[in-house]
């Protein structure tokens, strides 16, 4: 370390290379010893940027989502995200009450542009039947975790916590 | 790993499989297209070299991540959907009638086709399934 563990004024300098077998001990507010390596500080604090940039995109994705299906909502009845195969689903279900041809051409253009725009939250664009929410649970193997667009009425109340 | 002429056997296995499934089983129609667009998609990748690891989700982010996969993905992706849904879900001749299967989901089956044997440069004569 470079720095004096007691002066406020200067920064503590942890260098991944030079300090990488040195111990950290770090002490939070309740009293409680973390004792953690150089290497392992520097693991988590990439982490937890990681993790900072994945959620502010997710929220931008379901904002974007939410936006396209109120644009489009001549074709959207309802907009729900989940997750699938480790990355985010986009379940739209269509006004036509089934395989919409229209509506793909959109959901298309649509998964292409938050692939660019969200390049940390990858997810699919998929057009869904409208039914009870169990129904839907079974047939996308998951639970449905939010409703980005549409009458939640009768779906929303259903939302598994 | 299978080889691009693997890839391509099973591509085009399929697709005379597909000619043969009656009207009655619109579901199998869309899932056999997707599949046969799977196998010419994996034909290609294994033309350029490009590994993808895992399933549907890890390929799918390769096609529309890749200037060079975009246009494929562009026809893939409603067969992908199309099947998806059709494969799981109970009422599927009614979620997508024989004749959009035969007719609109074709063709986007025909453009991928289209794109992956210009991309391979591999001449490949490829009737329509359905006059």
């Amino acid at each position: 370390m470079a720095a004096s563990d007691h002066d406020p004024s200067r920064p503590l300098h942890l260098d991944a290379k030079q300090d990488a077998d040195r111990v950290v001990v770090l002490t939070p507010e309740d009293e409680d010893r973390f004792v953690r390596s150089c290497a392992w500080v520097v693991e988590a604090t990439k982490l937890g940027i990681s993790r900072d940039v994945w959620l502010r995109e997710l929220h931008g994705l379901l904002s974007h989502v939410r936006a396209w299906a109120q644009k489009h909502s001549r074709l959207v009845k309802r907009a729900y995200a989940t997750h699938r195969d480790a990355q985010v689903a986009i379940y739209v279900v269509p006004q036509a009450g089934r395989f919409d041809f229209d509506l793909s051409e959109k959901v298309t253009e649509l998964d292409l542009e938050v692939a660019e725009k969200f390049q940390a939250c990858p997810c699919d664009v998929l057009q869904m039947p409208d039914k009870p929410l169990a129904e839907l649970e079974q047939l996308t193997g998951n639970h449905l975790a939010i409703l980005i667009y549409g009458d939640g009425s009768a779906a929303q109340s259903q939302v598994a916590p | 790993m299978a080889t691009a002429a693997q890839h391509r056997a099973k591509w085009l296995h399929n697709r005379a499989f597909l000619a043969t499934i009656d009207d009655a089983f619109a579901d199998w129609m869309a899932t056999v297209m997707f599949y046969t667009a799977l196998h010419a998609v994996e034909t290609l990748f294994a033309h350029d070299g490009t590994h993808v690891h895992g399933g549907h989700g890890p390929r799918n982010q390769t096609l529309k991540t890749y200037n060079r996969y975009k246009q494929v993905w562009k026809h893939y992706r409603p067969l992908f959907d199309a099947a998806r849904t059709t494969r799981y879900e109970a009422d599927a001749n009614e979620w997508i009638a024989v004749q959009d299967v035969k007719s609109r989901l074709a063709s986007d089956l025909y453009r991928v086709e289209a794109s992956v044997v210009k991309l391979t440069n591999q001449p490949l004569e490829l009737a329509r399934l359905w006059p």
